[in-house]
């Protein structure tokens, strides 16, 4: 489908949304996150998604906070920001597994259906993640320079034939496309390997990401224990001296978007 | 007792002592790239994944069958799954 159909197609469907919102206010659950279901319920008055007011809903051996309203569709950013505040806000309790945004279902007996396979696995992860927050480390660096130093080296190593065809230099630029990538991925973990060798004293869970942006040559995800956070803040403290040609941020408490499932686990 | 501190891209990381932890702001400045970037990390393409099913009726008679496979997601991932190469300069605060 091409983009102006694509196009067209979506706005006859938000179209075709509101005229059976105007007949039968159709009403959909928006989930915020997976707690346990003694968990603390969400402060009265406590809004999420569009404006709508969060509750608790307590299932067969998890809970789950939610709102219910028209289903509504499009993902401006003010939307995601209104559903990482509500799982913030469980996080301060007690330790969700959050859900991503966009899971919503027709009722809560649809949603309990859809969960209740995974129970036991979701359990497993809330006593995994128990007590525990998500902090994120961010190296940014100039990904126009690096490419641009990356395949100055490739060009340096490559011999290319001067009697070869147009098929083979398509070969060949193809494998130095390639090889780029690997120059590049290579310096991206290099760097990370520094940036971690702050942090591995403390054994934590982790989740990496090479080159997930231009910009970005890797992030990294910790699971730090509540009092642990004070000690993760000087290791980060101490990670951000001495660096050249990359920037690092560091970002959190979040809840833990990154070990939420058992495939996202990682580890130290 | 609480360790506060500012880093010097002025986020604050503070942890709290025992009990209720502090966490770092209310709101996101959404003129923070990289803060920006982050939430739609974890918000978008993290986190548990269940699909969810709508059906939207008029009078009873169900006219549109919408099956949620949390299809949104960030735009470096979907280039990835469409091996798309990205582009230098992308701004990821536009997401639709």
């Amino acid at each position: 489908m091409t983009g102006a159909r694509f196009a067209r197609a979506r706005r006859l469907l938000n179209k075709s949304v509101e005229y059976a919102s105007a007949f039968n206010g159709p009403l959909v659950l928006h989930v915020y996150c997976v707690r346990f279901p003694d968990d603390a319920a969400p402060d009265p008055g406590l809004l999420g998604v569009d404006g709508l007011p969060v509750r608790a809903v307590r299932g067969e051996g998890l809970g789950f906070w939610v709102s219910e309203g028209p289903l509504t569709m499009g993902t401006p950013v003010e939307r995601l920001r209104e559903h990482d505040l509500v799982v913030r806000s469980a996080l301060r309790s007690a330790t969700p597994l959050p859900v991503r945004f966009g899971t919503r279902f027709r009722d809560v007996a649809a949603m309990e259906a859809a969960f209740r396979p995974r129970i036991p696995e979701l359990r497993e992860q809330l006593e995994r993640v128990r007590d525990s927050v998500e902090m994120g480390v961010r190296i940014s660096w100039n990904g126009a320079e690096q490419r641009e130093a990356a395949g100055a080296l490739v060009r340096s190593q490559t011999r290319s034939s001067p009697t070869a065809g147009p098929g083979r230099r398509y070969l060949e630029q193809r494998r130095a496309e390639a090889r780029v990538e690997e120059v590049l991925r290579a310096r991206a973990s290099e760097i990370l390997e520094g940036i971690e060798s702050h942090f591995r004293q403390m054994q934590l869970p982790v989740v990496r990401t090479l080159l997930p942006e231009p910009n970005t040559a890797a992030t990294l995800a910790h699971l730090v224990h509540r009092r642990e956070v004070g000690s993760y803040r000087q290791a980060a403290l101490r990670a951000r001296e001495n660096l050249r040609e990359v920037a690092v941020s560091f970002s959190g408490p979040w809840a833990p978007y990154s070990f939420a499932a058992p495939a996202d686990a990682g580890g130290a | 007792m609480s360790d506060s501190g500012t880093s010097p891209d002025g986020m604050d990381i503070t942890a709290a002592g025992e009990g209720e932890l502090d966490l770092w702001g209310d709101t996101l400045d959404p003129d923070e790239p990289r803060s920006l970037a982050d939430l739609i990390n974890r918000v978008l393409d993290r986190g548990v994944v269940v699909s969810g099913d709508v059906t939207i009726s008029v009078a009873g008679v169900d006219l549109v069958y919408l099956q949620l496979h949390a299809l949104l997601t960030s735009i470096s991932t979907a280039r990835r799954s469409l091996k798309v190469p990205d582009r230098p300069g992308n701004d990821r605060r536009s997401v639709r």
